[in-house]
């Protein structure tokens, strides 16, 4: 049995809430049989993934009735009642709803945590996918949190409005006049511009703040009151819902983020959590050094694995990292780079129940369209342009009044060759695009000169 | 804005009455005449108007009669609504349902997602007589609810599983329900019918609907499910896991929670349940209803509702 995860990071078996869950769900079931723990960087598997023979489990959802159903009954070891199993699935649905989110928020949406999550990516991922994976991996979670409006402890967007820089922001580079600042401090003397406690709670980044603790306390306050003052959630004792709990929770607690609200809220106010936390992370012996995992890599031989994991004090089955060819590293980026062409955007995959054939004209009706209205646009380019078809170009026009050379017979035409020659004499060019408005002018003047003789 | 504007009729006649009571004082009181008064012929002249006072105009014909009744903008057809019907659409159902229980009485008017002020059904405008007036969103229509003098408070439950349950609804149940409704194609003619055949004949037109609709709904699965790889037998398992909890926490109680009275949790079951369980929607594939007539107590809670307040 095989445990494909994304690597270890902050003291934990991973980085990912979710792969957290199934190896603490495997090392609570399995973890005294014989199974592995390879850390990846694929994300096309859709980690956590179960290898168990020929079948493969994504996802934590799956990979807990997988175990489970290798347990005997339905709800595994776990001896619970009807009543309990709904509380189970419902606490379950809980946590993803609601923990997700605020994980988003920690890890990945503000800039500040995020430059914290991604160099603990970067020890972990090959370099290639560190430029890959980080990303991508925080563009889904800032769409998630879209709705929620927390852009403005966001730092690094670049279109943020510039109102509520502080004092002097702009002004950098800019020579301040003595005089001026000298009689502005003297008005703040005599004006003094005092904070009161409404400008001081509007301020972007409190109410930021204050989103954020009703954030935290929507999703802790409930949790604590289901744990109550019972040892585990559901039952008393460990079921999948304490590790699924402990995948989320513990990337709260644990990672050292230099804007750490979600810790000192969870530290501060919900002491039982963080018991509760800590209880499970020695019992299950989850504690992981990220360079022990790493040095793994080095071991070629099963005896070596086997070794090296007595001689680092290894609690989980760690094994070599999945081997990448260079054929999926091509593939990867290849398909990364695809993804950021505008107009390619991929949509997401769905995998029916029962295989759909939609019509022929649903599958191909994108592409009919798009090969008529190519083949009409070519094949009319291609008429003008052999003149098979010539631009409808109507009558020369005609415009009552204006007098031409043409309008004066014979002489008329004498007049157009001089015109001419004196143009071509100046060889102004710009005298000749005027040629329409200077032209009448011209036939006056030689017209009365010619009367004479 | 039309039956702000006062009468054009009374105005007129009012200045009238002004003028002539202003022009009697000066001949009875002050003989002697001021420079400002105006002078008799001319004053004889102007008292002839206006000459012919037309009729007030009636409002135009689809101006809304009832104002002094709250408005409930949903997403339902002018036959259903006028039958005060249930919605299609499961939070506008919910929130139809849950105004029923505290006993608000509000007309119901088919709209559509470009009516609202916040671009999502439903929305509520209330009566002219009310103290706000403003349109409530459909985020603040429980605050909004619980603030009407008339209503009977339905009390929400305390119980400490009350969030996780919910969740169990907003994840899992929707989930499902988005996946069955806008993703399963053999559904497509009843996603015609209910959300695309109302907004144009055009065909162009609604194909380009149809496909809007279902990136959507795929984009809002991906977000939830954290994964661009959307598996229909989890969804529908998750879903399964979902109503068997609902049943367990409902047992052989009428409400959700033991409650006296059913409250906003029972109205969020119904608006699902109802619109699985109900003939009136012609579901080609329907796997969510077999789940839930799996489990008695649920189908006999959505029969409970339907009958008492619809």
């Amino acid at each position: 049995m095989q445990l494909f995860v994304l690597g270890p990071a902050f003291g934990l078996p991973s980085i990912d809430a979710g792969c957290n869950a199934a190896i603490a769900l495997l090392q609570l079931r399995r973890g005294d049989e014989a199974w592995q723990l390879i850390p990846t960087a694929n994300d096309q598997l859709h980690l956590p993934l179960l290898v168990d023979g020929d079948k493969q489990f994504a996802g934590f959802a799956n990979i807990s009735r997988h175990v489970a159903d290798g347990d005997g009954d339905g709800h595994g070891r776990e001896a619970l009642d009807q009543k309990q199993c709904a509380d189970l699935t419902a606490a379950c649905a809980f946590l993803e709803a609601n923990a997700q989110t605020l994980l988003d928020i920690s890890l990945y949406v503000s800039y500040e945590n995020y430059s914290a999550t991604r160099s603990a990516f970067t020890q972990v991922l090959p370099w290639y996918a560190n430029y890959m994976l980080p990303p991508k991996r925080r563009g889904a979670a800032r769409a998630r949190t879209e709705h929620l409006g927390i852009s403005s402890i966001d730092v690094d967007n670049v279109h943020e409005d510039m109102s509520n820089r502080p004092p002097g922001y702009d002004g950098v580079g800019k020579e301040q006049q003595g005089f001026e600042v000298e009689a502005q401090k003297r008005a703040s003397l005599l004006l003094p511009r005092k904070d009161t406690l409404r400008s001081l709670l509007q301020r972007p980044e409190r109410v930021a703040t204050f989103k954020l603790h009703a954030l935290a306390e929507n999703f802790f306050a409930p949790l604590q009151d289901m744990l109550g003052e019972k040892s585990y959630l559901v039952g008393s004792e460990m079921t999948r819902v304490d590790c699924l709990a402990y995948g989320y929770l513990s990337l709260m607690l644990y990672p050292k983020m230099p804007q750490d609200w979600l810790a000192s809220t969870m530290r501060r106010k919900y002491r039982k959590l963080v018991e509760y936390t800590e209880r499970i992370h020695t019992e299950l012996r989850l504690q992981t050094r990220v360079e022990d995992v790493l040095s793994m890599s080095a071991c070629t031989t099963e005896a070596d694995v086997v070794g090296r994991r007595k001689a680092c004090d290894m609690a989980l089955p760690w094994s070599s990292p999945a081997a990448s060819t260079l054929f999926d590293v091509t593939k990867t980026t290849i398909r990364e780079l695809l993804v950021h062409v505008p107009g390619l955007r991929t949509s997401a995959q769905i995998v029916a129940a029962k295989p759909f054939k939609p019509s022929f004209w649903q599958t191909y009706f994108p592409a009919l369209l798009g090969v008529t209205v190519t083949t009409i646009g070519v094949s009319l380019y291609y008429a003008f342009h052999t003149g098979t078809l010539i631009w409808p170009h109507g009558e020369a026009v005609h415009i009552f009044g204006r007098k031409r050379f043409s309008d004066y017979g014979h002489l008329g035409a004498a007049l157009a060759g001089i015109s001419l020659l004196s143009q071509q004499t100046t060889g102004d060019a710009a005298f000749h695009e005027q040629e329409v408005s200077v032209t009448p002018l011209n036939v006056d003047i030689t017209v009365e000169g010619d009367k004479g003789p | 804005m039309l039956n702000d504007d006062p009468p054009p009729a009374r105005n007129s006649s009012d200045q009238r009455l002004d003028a002539s009571s202003r022009a009697q004082k000066p001949t009875t009181d002050k003989p002697s005449r001021s420079f400002f008064t105006i002078p008799p012929p001319v004053k004889r002249i102007f008292d002839k108007f206006p000459l012919v006072t037309y009729a007030e105009n009636e409002l135009p014909s689809r101006a809304p009669k009832e104002r002094g009744k709250h408005v409930l903008h949903i997403f339902t057809s002018e036959e259903d609504a006028r039958k005060g019907r249930p919605s299609f659409n499961p939070a506008c159902v919910k929130w139809q349902a849950y105004m029923k229980f505290n006993g608000i009485d509000v007309s119901v008017v088919p709209s559509s997602n470009h009516a609202s002020p916040s671009g999502a059904l439903p929305f509520l405008l209330p009566a002219v007589a009310a103290s706000a007036k403003d349109p409530v969103p459909s985020n603040k229509l429980r605050k909004w609810v619980l603030s009407q003098k008339g209503a009977e408070k339905a009390q929400e439950s305390e119980d400490i599983r009350y969030e996780a349950y919910a969740s169990l609804l907003d994840t899992r149940i929707r989930k499902a329900w988005l996946f069955q409704l806008y993703l399963n194609p053999a559904n497509n003619a009843l996603l015609q019918r209910l959300y695309i055949a109302p907004c144009s004949s055009n065909p162009f037109v609604r194909m380009t609907i149809a496909y809007q609709l279902r990136q959507a709904a795929e984009t809002e699965l991906v977000k939830s499910s954290a994964s661009d790889r959307l598996v229909e037998d989890d969804i529908m398992r998750d879903a399964e896991g979902a109503f068997e909890a609902l049943a367990t926490l409902l047992g052989e109680d009428e409400w959700f929670f033991g409650q006296e009275q059913p409250g906003l949790f029972d109205a969020s079951v119904f608006a699902y349940t109802h619109l699985l369980l109900d003939d009136g929607m012609p579901w080609q594939e329907n796997k969510l209803a077999e789940m839930a007539r799996r489990h008695g107590s649920l189908v006999r809670h959505q029969e409970r509702i339907a009958m008492l307040y619809f």
